[in-house]
């Protein structure tokens, strides 16, 4: 049984100011000093396909990311960490960016010469925050969608137990093979670390590398603008010492706003 | 031309949010000039809903499942849907994930997690948040579309009576691709109220966690919870606020604890109010909120608390 987790290294933008952000003509915002991260859907997914191929040897999980050369670190800990195949399609971010059609089909072509059984791809994703890849790489495989996947087990080769959540209830769906999972609030969240033992078995293992294929958007728009948000409110900073201090403040803030 | 409203309706107790959505989306597409029908799904409901708050043209359909694709095959079946210019999602977990498979089958545009609209000249601009939440952006679109929103808000709401034309749809029993489907577990109702508490990795220990919950549940308020909180495990998937959870639009929100990350405050950007109590005069919640109070949450948490619930005594 083969198993694809589609997952996205970017920029950790909670490593700068807002303030410090600055937007270019070509609608992006320059990160590459910031350091990497791997999106916490994707990183759900990842730590899934290891748990699964761990009580199921008939697995092959590989892992795929669409990133610039710069994402090596990552990519080499997931071939440490027992990935039989770790795929790169190289490409610059204005490639991607806003583009999740370019993206789907680059996944798409990829899945087209190596089958896949499970398919998972996070639900939505920094930067361009679409929340589409799955849908549209579902539609493009004519494979269905499994959304807001929370759990996986497996049953047998033809069908796998998932739980799906949906408007804080959570439901058990088994589901035929193959099919697309889009990763939601999983119950597992973090991506374990290979050990020292695990990196020099696989360290002469190579990631591969694809080219990047670009495709006309047909259905997804470039922005017209970009700006930062007005979010600021009055800010204002009381300190108290008394707990008479706090009743009264709270009578003058909050009861006339709580009786309109 | 007209606009489809979809709107997903979880139960019963879930009405009064559902008739809002209309509301707020029927007079959104009055502004624009446009007459708009409702697709109302449910997964929970069959053939008992109570439709008389309902308005226009509603086709009702019951899924026993749960499945976008499912959703987004029945919705393309309708016979007047290339009528639609528009197809509108409410916000809701699966309406991303129905718009882009709606817009792929349709060739219709596809813009998701829509914050505003606007009219400019013959266009449709759209706005929504990218870069992890931090940055706007503005699309300007002319051709049909499908859209899904989140934190929407719209600025003029009216109560409609346009005749009702309720029309009940076959329900879907089975799928090709799910084998068996069951609940294993049923949602806490989530309150809609008028006053939200939310609280992040500021707060030390699960059980003060708990013991706010209950506090907030017990008196009505809604309650939620940072991301870092649930992945702790101190507090459930389905309590996180913000972009990977539930968007709040309350009078008054109380935040303790919180940083206010972009993710986050998605969350509880659309409140009229927010007082925040965290002990970092450099949080960047402090400037996001309209009051905050630097201290120890836990010198005046208990303060605080005791004046909500005397204020819920006294309005009940």
């Amino acid at each position: 049984m083969n198993l694809l987790v589609c997952f996205k290294i970017y920029s950790d933008l909670t490593k700068i100011k807002l303030d410090d952000l600055e937007i270019s003509k070509e609608m992006g915002v320059d990160t590459h000093f910031l350091p990497n991260t791997i999106n916490c859907f994707d990183e759900s997914s990842l730590e899934f396909a290891i748990r699964l191929s761990e009580k199921n040897s008939s697995i092959k999980k590989s892992a795929l990311t669409i990133c610039k050369e710069a994402a090596n670190p990552t990519l080499n800990s997931l071939l440490a960490l027992g990935y039989e195949d770790v795929v790169r399609i190289k490409a610059e971010e204005e490639n991607l960016r806003f583009n999740p059609e370019n993206v789907a089909n680059n996944i798409v072509n990829y899945i087209t010469l190596n089958h896949q059984d499970i398919i998972l791809i996070g639900k939505e994703s920094p930067l361009s925050n679409n929340a589409a890849t799955a849908q549209l790489v579902s539609n493009k495989l004519n494979c269905p969608l499994i959304s807001s996947v929370i759990d996986i087990k497996l049953k047998d080769d033809k069908s796998i137990y998932v739980q799906v959540e949906n408007n804080n209830s959570i439901y058990e769906q088994e589901v035929k093979l193959p099919c697309v999972l889009s990763m939601g609030n999983a119950v597992i969240t973090r991506l374990r670390m290979p050990t020292l033992r695990e990196r020099m078995k696989n360290k002469s293992r190579q990631i591969e590398d694809f080219d990047f294929n670009h495709f006309e958007n047909r259905i997804f728009e470039q922005p017209y603008q970009i700006y930062k948000p007005n979010r600021n409110r009055q800010g204002l900073i009381y300190k108290f010492n008394g707990d008479e201090d706090i009743e009264k403040f709270l009578e003058y803030e909050l009861s006339q706003r709580i009786n309109e | 031309m007209k606009k489809l409203i979809v709107l997903h309706i979880g139960g019963k107790n879930n009405i009064d949010k559902i008739l809002k959505q209309q509301n707020e989306l029927k007079s959104f597409c009055k502004n624009c000039n446009s007459k708009s029908d409702i697709y109302l799904y449910s997964s929970d409901l069959e053939n008992d809903l109570e439709n008389k708050f309902f308005s226009g043209k509603v086709f009702f359909q019951s899924f026993k499942f749960l499945s976008p694709l499912a959703i987004s095959n029945e919705i393309l079946s309708l016979k007047e849907i290339q009528n639609y210019e528009q197809i509108i999602l409410a916000e809701d977990d699966f309406c991303n994930d129905i718009a882009v498979l709606l817009a792929a089958k349709l060739n219709y545009k596809c813009i998701t997690n829509v914050q505003d609209i606007k009219l400019l000249d013959d266009y449709n601009v759209y706005t929504r948040f990218s870069y992890n939440n931090n940055l706007l952006i503005d699309y300007k679109i002319k051709e049909n579309s499908v859209i899904s929103l989140r934190g929407f808000k719209s600025k003029k709401i009216d109560l409609y009576t346009e005749d009702l034309d309720f029309i009940n749809l076959k329900t879907i029993n089975d799928c090709e691709y799910i084998i068996s489907n069951k609940i294993i577990q049923k949602a806490n109702d989530i309150f809609d109220s008028d006053i939200l508490i939310a609280v992040g990795m500021g707060i030390n220990s699960k059980q003060e966690i708990n013991d706010i919950r209950n506090y907030a549940l017990s008196n009505g308020f809604s309650f939620g919870v940072t991301r870092p909180i649930a992945m702790r495990g101190w507090a459930s998937l389905g309590e996180i606020i913000g972009v990977s959870g539930n968007i709040f639009s309350p009078k008054i929100c109380i935040t303790i604890g919180v940083s206010g990350s972009a993710a986050f405050y998605v969350g509880i950007e659309n409140s009229e109010y927010i007082l925040s109590i965290n002990n970092d005069e450099d949080a960047p919640i402090i400037s996001l909120s309209n009051t905050n109070i630097v201290n120890d949450y836990k010198k005046i948490i208990k303060s605080i608390l005791s004046y909500l619930q005397n204020y819920n005594k006294r309005f009940k």
